[in-house]
């Protein structure tokens, strides 16, 4: 009767689950947080800022979606059981891609022109996981048009390395997420001094 | 305009002020308390009149004056002339000072002249030392029988004075705008001015601007230390004005996005002539030719209510296109694929622009194309290109001498078409040389609706390309056979190219079929391929001599489903390849073979060598194969059945010597298994039965 009972109650807990299972559950945050900074540091270099406290809300969010509650977690269990486990299982994120590694070569060999740009405030970081033109101003006229360029060129890289890692892992989907991911991290690595729209307005690090 | 009139009547009604109240004596005080006549009044007017070496002095101050409007009040008003004439209905002032306090102009000390013949309404005027928005004026004004005319010079303002200056009197909306402005420049104006009455008939100005400096607040439209120079004729017949402008700009630089023009290495006139409707604000330019100096020469006609063009004819005279793309063309095509070009060759350009569309035609002489990424290009360009939205078609006649997409050259080739109603489509079938073969595209039709999306499509057919050449320019190792194809549909949107039907490879004696073949942005940042392969009948004698795999025979079936490929590069496929049910086939394995086999299976090499079975020049075998599913930058392999731990990639049969070859590795990195193709890596050796 005990097992019944245990068991009514789970499969509850499983198919409300179910009924609100979404694929961000499954979507890897602390994998691709690591990801994006390998690429970050990759391309950006160590002019970048150290290392600092992840975001309360942002460590928060992602040890809610890797870390269940217990009850969750044989709910979840029983999801895999009922629903194939390569589903629901959390999935690593691979960055290793001969696509990745040009996309991302790319975005290095433009930075060192991007760089001072950043410096000025002419450039900032939207809170997209892209790259606008923030103060025209602050670029010679001669020069307008080659950053637009840089800006444009930027932004088509990091659209495509977005797309690509999701799509290298599998899940097309997650491209979205990995946009976040990669937006916060962008933040969160650039250097002491360059601008960023944290969505409503700009920010200076 | 205004201002001038205003000076004039301000000088000649002091004068007629003055002239009312004297009179022929040694010296003469004359104080009027209050004095008024017609729209003129004065307090306490107190008038001296003195002889001198000359003839009569006259010195006369007022409390102050009221004259007619425009000019209204002045206070503190004084008066000297020392050469006075006063003859039969005409008198004259060779030298005078007049002195005031203006709401508006401010405190004023002018040298002045006249000669006047009141009578037949007569005046001959010179200003000096009028000082306005900082600037010295200096104006000389004729004034005969209702007909005037004024001669103005403004040696040195300034822009912002000048603003400043006539902003009171600027309607709100002005206002408003120009707060959105900065701006500075120093000017110098010369202007003769003619006209009746009120009313300005004739006026020729000429304006210096330096060090001219302007922006809006976003800096979108920006001019730098620039020079500019205008000479502007207009003239007044009914309601209308006759115009004529001449502007030079040779120094400095601007920048009106996304254009950045520098003049001082590229500088830039205008010439242009035309009607203004003032009463229905309507601009008609006659003629416009613009000359940027060793860019390009455009000639224009329009019309404009200064909101929109109307009926726009504008053309760029046949010019270097290399130096008309960085300035002119390039800035528009960031974010595209033409984004950056290397360019040779002349261009000449037509827009009309009418009511219900436009039109554009381009005649190219021997323009050569290079994308600077190495995409593709184009070569001896020449004909004419033509794009409308309207209904009247517009033929477009094109050829080329060569080119290539990639790695792919193509050959010669003629496009005749016809543009209209925003679609260009073929008039005849378009064949496009690649390597030995043809694409010939028939029905191609290029479709760009309003604000939306380019959308193409065509059906054709792909006559045989030799894989000898194909492999060649791709630098694969040297393929036989041939690549053909009948294409039902080609079409693209959205950055997306669908090719429906199938491409078909005759290759190592077997045929492979490209199915489903996709592509997305195939100029982006990172084209997408997306295919389906069938393989069938491959000749493995053919296929292992091709690559110098070590010799095997027999035949082979195989899939490649799901093969996607980002920047060309294999990313993912569910791949398999075997030997067929049924192979009738003699099916032998080489040593070498086994030994390259094995190490993709992640054997090591040199086993054979070391065991007995070296003596074997080649092994039969009953079946053999090999799968591979590519995902995450891992293979996960298996062969043609399961063994005990592992998999067999070639299982022995027929007539011994018999040799199986048994894979373990099942999860192999997708880097290393391409190494492990093309050299001997090590690793645990293969388990020979």
């Amino acid at each position: 009767m005990k097992l019944v009972k245990w068991f009514t109650g789970s499969m509850t807990t499983a198919l409300m689950l179910v009924s609100c299972v979404t694929i961000n559950i499954y979507f890897p945050a602390a994998a691709a947080e690591k990801a994006a900074d390998r690429i970050i540091e990759d391309v950006w270099g160590p002019a970048t800022a150290p290392e600092e406290q992840v975001e309360p809300g942002a460590e928060q969010q992602s040890q809610l979606l890797s870390s269940p509650s217990a009850g969750e977690q044989v709910a979840i269990q029983v999801l895999n059981w009922l629903i194939t486990p390569a589903t629901a299982a959390e999935a690593n994120l691979n960055i290793n891609s001969p696509a990745i590694t040009a996309i991302q070569s790319k975005m290095k060999a433009r930075h060192n022109q991007l760089k001072s740009f950043y410096a000025s405030g002419a450039v900032g970081l939207t809170s997209k996981g892209l790259i606008t033109v923030r103060d025209a101003k602050a670029i010679a006229l001669k020069d307008r048009n080659k950053v637009k360029g840089l800006v444009a060129d930027e932004n088509k890289d990091r659209n495509a390395l977005y797309a690509e890692i999701a799509r290298a892992n599998g899940h097309p989907e997650w491209q979205a997420d990995i946009q976040a991911t990669f937006a916060s991290r962008w933040v969160q690595k650039a250097a002491k001094g360059w601008w960023y729209n944290n969505g409503s307005s700009w920010q200076q690090k | 305009m205004a201002l001038l009139r205003t000076w004039l009547i301000i000088t000649a009604a002091m004068l007629l002020m003055w002239q009312s109240s004297s009179f022929a004596s040694e010296q003469i005080t004359i104080i009027i308390g209050s004095w008024a006549f017609e729209q003129k009044s004065a307090k306490n007017l107190d008038v001296e009149l003195f002889l001198t070496e000359h003839g009569v002095g006259i010195q006369a101050t007022a409390d102050n004056v009221t004259l007619a409007e425009p000019i209204g009040q002045l206070n503190k008003v004084s008066l000297t002339c020392t050469q006075f004439q006063l003859l039969s209905e005409r008198y004259s002032c060779k030298q005078g000072t007049v002195a005031f306090l203006h709401a508006e102009l401010g405190s004023q000390k002018l040298k002045f002249s006249i000669k006047a013949k009141p009578q037949t309404n007569n005046y001959d005027v010179k200003v000096n030392g009028l000082r306005l928005a900082e600037a010295d004026i200096s104006f000389t004004a004729k004034l005969a029988n209702n007909n005037w005319h004024v001669l103005l010079n403004i040696p040195q303002a300034s822009l912002i004075q000048i603003v400043s200056f006539v902003s009171p009197f600027l309607p709100i909306d002005k206002i408003d705008l120009l707060k959105d402005w900065s701006y500075g420049s120093d000017l110098n104006i010369d202007a003769e001015l003619q006209g009746r009455e009120t009313q300005l008939e004739k006026a020729t100005i000429k304006l210096i601007a330096s060090e001219l400096n302007v922006s809006d607040i976003e800096g979108k439209y920006v001019t730098e230390a620039s020079s500019l120079n205008i000479e502007l004729d207009v003239t007044k017949s009914n309601h209308s004005w006759q115009w004529q402008a001449d502007v030079n700009i040779p120094s400095g630089q601007a920048y009106g996005e996304p254009v950045f023009l520098d003049f001082s290495e590229t500088p830039l006139s205008l010439n242009a002539s035309g009607i203004w409707h003032q009463d229905l604000n309507h601009i008609v330019v006659k003629q416009a030719t613009i000359i940027h100096v060793d860019i390009a020469e455009l000639n224009a006609q329009f019309t404009s209510d200064f909101k929109q063009f109307n009926d726009l004819d504008l053309t760029i005279k046949k010019t270097e296109i290399n130096n008309l793309y960085p300035i002119w063309i390039q800035p528009f095509l960031v974010d595209t694929a033409v984004a950056n070009l290397e360019l040779a060759g002349q261009i000449g350009l037509n827009f009309q622009l009418q009511d219900d569309g436009y039109q554009i035609e381009m005649e190219l002489s021997d323009v050569f194309i290079d994308d600077e990424e190495g995409r593709f290009g184009l070569y001896d360009l020449k004909g004419s290109l033509g794009w409308t939205t309207l209904h009247e078609a517009l033929p477009s006649d094109l050829t080329w001498q060569g080119g290539y997409v990639y790695a792919i050259p193509i050959g010669k080739s003629k496009i005749v078409a016809e543009a209209k109603e925003s679609q260009f489509k073929l008039q005849q079938t378009w064949t496009l040389p690649i390597l030995d073969g043809d694409l010939q595209l028939n029905e191609f039709s290029l479709y760009r609706p309003e604000n939306g999306e380019t959308q193409w499509s065509f059906d054709g057919l792909l006559t045989p390309i030799s894989m000898e050449s194909l492999s060649s320019v791709l630098e694969w190792p040297t393929l036989h056979g041939k690549l053909s194809g009948v294409i039902p549909k080609v079409s693209y949107q959205n950055q997306h190219i669908q090719v429906e039907g199938a491409l078909l490879v005759k290759l190592f004696g077997g045929t492979t079929i490209v199915k489903n073949l996709q592509l997305d942005t195939p100029f982006g940042a990172l084209p997408q391929l997306y295919a389906n392969v069938d393989i069938k009948n491959l000749d493995l004698e053919t296929l292992t001599r091709t690559f110098d795999f070590g010799k095997i025979t027999g035949k082979l079936d195989g899939q490649l489903n799901q093969l996607r490929l980002s920047n060309w590069q294999p990313v993912a496929f569910d791949a398999r390849f075997y030997t067929p049910e049924g192979d009738k086939s003699k099916r032998r394995i080489s040593q070498k073979a086994v030994e390259n086999l094995s190490q993709i299976g992640g054997g090591a090499g040199g086993i054979l060598s070391r065991s007995f079975l070296r003596f074997f020049e080649d092994f039969s075998y009953q079946r053999l194969g090999l799968s591979c599913k590519l995902a995450n930058d891992v293979c996960e392999m298996t062969g043609v059945s399961e063994a005990e731990q592992g998999y067999y990639i070639v299982k022995g049969g027929g007539l011994p010597p018999r040799i199986n070859v048994v894979g373990y590795t099942r999860r192999v990195g997708w880097t290393d298994l391409i190494e492990r193709l093309k050299s001997v890596s090590q690793s645990s050796g293969p388990v020979i039965q």
